[in-house]
């Protein structure tokens, strides 16, 4: 690895580092160390060059296996995940954290008073503490939410506040995130690998912990139930796996034990918002939404049919459920209130600020915009929803041409001192180099208090000698190291336990839309499997383009089997259709486009891709090793689909094989009982019943001489995994009857059709339905048990039994019945219990 | 003068709506010059739950939900108003264009404070230098700001041509102007982007005209489906209603339903629905009936009764 001999000079790894002038958050002036640093130093420095590299080669990997499978697939660069943890903390003095904290605390304050102020009274326009223009012409005041705000509990119980120091090494606001502060999250699995790494030195130097705040959180979340509860149905709100964030929603949902919903589950009646479980509505009381305010409700607010809830702001003005933090609060994440914010802590606390913000001018001030147009090249100019400029960057035409935008909408720009924050060692692959940090706080609150988050998530940009934008969300970020004098505190440092609770009363009942993915989860992960076992199979057997090896009927069994590859995979014509005959002598590039290529719908590519998207939409759902078996499954997919000739790929597709077979044995060993396990398994079954019955179908249905069918029935066992049971009964001697007795009738075989088909039907019984209606009642219920009668009637004699057209009529016919009972089975499962009809907005007319 | 109003919207829809969420501004809302003496609604299928709430302007929004399977959608809101007289203006008495733009911009006073929304930006008007000029032929310096408005309705009037179906909701306000045609809703449109451009205030007002009028008087344009004009603020007075579509200014025969900073604050109606296959075909009927004294008193009212079940007082 090149890294190796950058990192070699561990004796001191600050040897070389040498910040700019400035604040240092490692580094006084004089190089001496800041508070903390020495122990963390002292153990980096006692640690050999592999050691440090290996340390963080795991903390990539770590990362990597925490969260990131599920948008392996996704090609916008924008879904992946591009965070990075560096292993340098950075480190906070519990007296100048004491003093942050307050500061934090009394934002908050005025924050949550400001927003009750701006949809109620509005005594802030109306005095002239702010300009109206300033909060009316911002795209985050919300006036469906007028009159809203009449909470039980606090509107913003959670905030986030981005912060950097000064050149003098104070804290100064950036700006504030409210609508659903993100972050969080991250900051705690960055604690929890760094737990791991790094345990000695959090250890020396007393670093708080983080789980007491989550519990707070927790806590907070609880008491702003609108009614008093004993236990409240609290659910995290997410717009989905297409969401960037959606692995931390997934995260902190398990961790904090709330129920992890989408918009489509759920739905608003008689104004009262519930969640769709498969066993019918259970109210909620306690929304944490993870959406922007403009998606929450598709109703009041969004131009987006598809996100959030229609009728969600109804049932929170009718006080039947909390949403948090409060609709409406993206309004407080204009900037342009920074520049206002003494006169509002005046306003509300009759004091000054305790935090300073970064120097900020609202332009549609007229006074400011003065200022603001004389001083263009010293600042930035910042219009909403679009990127920072330097005034100082542009050239003469540009510059000319923002002043005139300025002045043509001055009510949308604001203009502020350019950050310069405080630089830090970062460890690179080219070693220890300085960045510059900001750093990203939390804090909740409910009525009485507001708890601050002893840590946080810091970003880092590597100093570049430009002016640093922090605007995109890739980039290194830092575990917060908050010192304690204590030792009390890490009395109890142990790893966080993996969930704080688990999710309320909500276990076992199970939302619509997970029980469909999982159905899904089970039907991908069998369907790449078993092709994947056929693909092998074949790629074992001679090739058929070494004719001279085969005698005549091997060739045909070889052809029977090539078939059944394209007829499994639903990949007409391949050696079916058109030009099979061409592309059987020469297989090479029709079983590369199967493999490898993502345009082919039923290839594996495609198989592996859609487990991964259908694990990921249920990824709470699923336990951390099984989440490691699907990154290893994704990882072992990359790497075959590497090999540019299929020759080379057997060995990985073997090791595929097994970490299929692994997830099946997680799923088998640790999911509960619940509905949820019944439906992964019956997606399971259902397309391991569908490839059982395509195989028989292309293969047995055409009967063969003696030797054809000898190398054709090894094959189907091989394909099947049933040769050893098959040996064990039946020594070596190859017949169709005894075949079909294993592999179709057996209803003990697990890898029979018959024991997919009783499963099912013990499964089905265990679903819920109306009333005390037996399953066989219910249209699902009613085709299994067709299926399952029809099997169980037949003889082998007879489906064994080649007519006068040298094909197997009577398995025709058997295997063509149930192949059309399945999918409509699937279909009436589909329908009782997935149904989901896309909404949409309707515009009333006005001419 | 007394009117009954009834406004009917029906949607068809291709498949089978399972749940619809619906928000209405379709109860006239009480002004200076108009008092609701009542007001119900006929929805059908009926509503599983209808909640009324004030918007931040003050108007009145009714909030159901559908929760039966259908596939037609009938909201029908049936209200009796009367409208008072409304004084006259004296255009010439107001005060220079640019005294009134200096007030709004410079105000202290709290209420007027309030007001700026509708000096700003809004979700269908954006200001602009194109409006500006347009709006500049109507104020040269120092002219009474009354004058002014009056004359922009009327330049609308006449540059502007009516005609359904030439515009959408998201026709933008830009295409528009260059090519001078739309309806009602268009034409308020461009006065509110005109007089926001120079800084002066401006509202949208939805409402309804007088169907068929007394005999003697010609029948307005816009009258059997719903109607949007404009006011403008004059600080010290108040709003100033203005009908560009017919060039005149509102009174006895306009009714307003709600008003807000352009069309999206005070749709009619709006809704999400669940199901329902593609775009679902929408018929709206507007009847607006002046009540003489006869049956005002018997409370008889000639309207065909629809034959609308599940009204809700």
């Amino acid at each position: 690895m090149d890294t190796m001999s950058s990192a070699s000079s561990a004796e001191d790894l600050l040897r070389h580092y040498a910040p700019p002038p400035g604040y240092d958050e490692a580094m006084q002036p004089d190089r001496a160390l800041r508070p903390g640093w020495q122990t963390l130093m002292a153990h980096l420095n006692r640690l050999s060059a592999p050691r440090l590299e290996s340390l963080r080669q795991q903390a990539r990997q770590l990362l990597l296996e925490n969260g990131i499978t599920y948008n392996l697939f996704q090609t916008e660069p924008d879904n992946v995940r591009a965070w990075e943890l560096d292993l340098l903390p950075l480190i906070i003095d519990q007296v100048e954290w004491l003093q942050l904290e307050k500061g934090l605390q009394q934002r908050h304050q005025v924050l949550e008073r400001l927003l009750e102020d701006l949809y109620g009274k509005q005594e802030v326009l109306r005095s002239g503490v702010l300009p109206p223009a300033l909060i009316f012409s911002h795209p985050g005041y919300l006036r469906t939410c007028h009159g809203l705000l009449r909470p039980r509990g606090v509107s913003l119980p959670w905030l986030a506040v981005d912060l950097s120091r000064t050149a003098q090494g104070s804290f100064q606001v950036l700006g504030d995130h409210l609508q659903s502060p993100t972050g969080a999250g991250y900051a705690l699995e960055n604690r929890q690998i760094l737990f791991r790494l790094l345990r000695q030195p959090l250890n020396d130097n007393y670093v708080r912990l983080l789980l007491p705040f989550f519990s707070t959180l927790r806590a907070h979340l609880h008491e702003a139930c609108p009614s008093v509860k004993e236990d409240p149905q609290i659910i995290l709100l997410t717009s989905g796996p297409t969401d960037k964030l959606y692995f931390e929603h997934a995260f902190l949902a398990n961790y904090l034990g709330l129920t992890l919903v989408q918009g489509e589950d759920l739905t608003v009646r008689g104004g009262r918002l519930y969640i769709k479980t498969l066993d019918g509505l259970h109210p909620v009381d306690v929304v944490l939404r993870m959406l922007n305010d403009a998606q929450c409700d598709p109703l009041e607010m969004g131009e987006d049919e598809f996100s959030g809830v229609a009728g969600l702001v109804q049932a929170v003005l009718g006080q039947r459920v909390a949403v948090l933090n409060h609709p409406g609060a993206a309004v407080l994440e204009n900037q342009a209130l920074l520049g206002y914010f003494q006169g509002l802590c005046r306003h509300f606390l009759n004091e000054p600020p305790q935090l300073a913000v970064t120097p900020t001018w609202w332009c549609g001030d007229p006074i400011a915009l003065e200022q603001v147009l004389d001083e263009l090249d010293h600042l930035a100019i910042q219009e909403y929803a679009k990127p920072l400029r330097h005034g100082g960057d542009l050239s003469g035409a540009d510059r000319q041409a923002m002043r005139q935008q300025i002045m043509a909408r001055p009510e949308d720009f604001i203009a502020q001192t350019p950050i310069n924050p405080s630089t830090i060692p970062v460890m690179t692959a080219a070693g220890v180099r300085p960045g510059r940090v900001i750093l990203r706080a939390f804090a909740t609150a409910n009525r009485q208090e507001v708890e601050v988050m002893p840590g946080g998530l810091a970003r880092v940009l590597l100093e570049s000698g430009q002016a640093p934008s922090f605007s995109d969300r890739s980039g290194i970020t830092k575990d917060v190291w908050v010192l304690s004098h204590s030792p009390a505190v890490v009395r109890t440092n142990r790893l966080p336990l993996e969930r704080l609770s688990e999710p309320s009363f909500f276990t076992g009942e199970l939302s619509s839309r997970t029980a469909e993915n999982l159905f899904w989860v089970g039907r991908y992960a069998e369907r790449t499997e078993n092709s994947l076992r056929l693909l092998k199979v074949l790629l074992l057997l001679p090739r058929p383009e070494s004719m001279a090896i085969w005698e005549g009927e091997g060739l045909e069994a070889l052809r029977l089997l090539y078939q059944a590859l394209t007829l499994v995979t639903d990949t007409l014509p391949g050696f079916v259709g058109e030009g099979a005959a061409g592309r059987f002598l020469d297989p090479e590039k029709e079983l590369l486009f199967l493999i490898r290529s993502p345009e082919c719908p039923g290839g594996i590519h495609a198989s592996v891709q859609a487990l991964a998207l259908a694990a990921h939409r249920v990824r709470e759902r699923l336990s951390n090793d099984t989440w490691r078996v699907l990154n290893q499954i994704v990882g072992l997919y990359q790497q075959l689909s590497h090999h540019k000739s299929t020759t080379d790929m057997v060995g990985e597709m073997e090791g595929l094989i097994t970490t299929l077979a692994a997830l099946a044995g997680l799923a088998g060993e640790s999911m509960t009982r619940g509905l949820g396990w019944r439906f992964l398994d019956m997606g399971r079954r259902v397309e391991r019943a569908i490839f059982v019955l395509q195989l028989l179908r292309a293969t047995l249905v055409p009967a063969l001489e003696q030797e054809g069918e000898r190398i054709l029935l090894d094959a189907l066992l091989s394909v099947s995994d049933s040769s050893i049971t098959y040996r064990r009964r039946y020594r070596t001697h190859f017949a169709v009857k005894p075949f079909l007795e294993l592999i179709l009738l057996d209803e003990s075989n697990p890898r029979g059709l018959a024991s997919q088909l009783t499963s099912i039907d013990l499964h089905v019984a265990a679903l819920p339905r109306r009333g005390a209606m037996p399953s066989y009642r219910t249209p699902s219920g009613r085709i299994i048990l067709e299926t399952v009668n029809t099997l169980r009637m037949a003889e082998t004699d007879l489906l064994g039994a080649v007519g006068d057209t040298g094909t197997r009529s009577n398995l025709q016919d058997l295997l063509g019945r149930v192949q059309v009972l399945i999918p409509l089975f699937s279909m009436e499962l589909a329908h009782a219990f997935f149904q989901h009809s896309p909404s949409r907005a309707l515009r009333g007319g006005i001419h | 003068m007394l009117y009954r109003i009834s406004h009917l919207t029906r949607y068809a829809f291709s498949e089978s709506v399972a749940i619809s969420h619906n928000l209405a501004w379709l109860h006239p809302r009480a002004t200076r010059w108009q008092s609701l003496q009542h007001a119900h609604w006929a929805i059908q299928p009926a509503p599983a739950i209808i909640q009324e709430r004030r918007d931040m302007f003050g108007n009145r929004v009714h909030y159901f939900e559908v929760l039966e399977p259908h596939h037609t959608l009938v909201v029908e809101s049936v209200s009796r108003v009367e409208l008072l007289p409304t004084p006259t203006l004296r255009p010439a008495a107001s005060p220079p264009w640019e005294v009134v733009k200096g007030m709004l911009a410079t105000t202290r006073d709290p209420d007027l404070l309030l007001e700026q929304h509708f000096l700003l930006d809004s979700p269908l008007v954006r200001r602009s230098s194109d409006l500006a000029s347009y709006a500049a032929a109507s104020f040269p310096d120092r002219r009474p700001f009354v004058e002014g408005v009056l004359d922009l309705m009327e330049r609308i009037y006449k540059d502007f041509t009516y005609l359904p179906n030439a515009t959408t909701v998201s026709t933008p306000l830009e295409e528009t102007l260059r090519r001078r045609q739309g309806v009602c809703q268009d034409f308020a449109h461009i006065a509110i982007g005109a007089l926001r451009s120079l800084g002066l205030a401006a509202r949208y007002v939805s409402g309804y005209l007088e169907t068929l009028p007394p005999p003697g008087k010609p029948r307005l344009t816009g009258a059997d489906a719903s109607h949007a004009w404009f006011a403008t603020l004059l600080p010290g007075v108040g709003w100033i209603d203005l009908d560009p579509t017919n060039n005149l200014l509102p009174r006895e025969q306009h009714i307003t339903l709600a008003w807000g900073r352009d069309y999206s604050d005070v749709p009619p109606l709006r809704g999400v629905v669940l199901g329902g296959g593609r775009r679902p075909l929408l018929e709206v009927r507007v009847d607006v009936l002046r009540l003489d004294d006869d049956q005002e008193r018997n409370g008889v009212s000639p309207l065909s009764n629809t034959p609308l079940v599940h009204g809700i007082a």
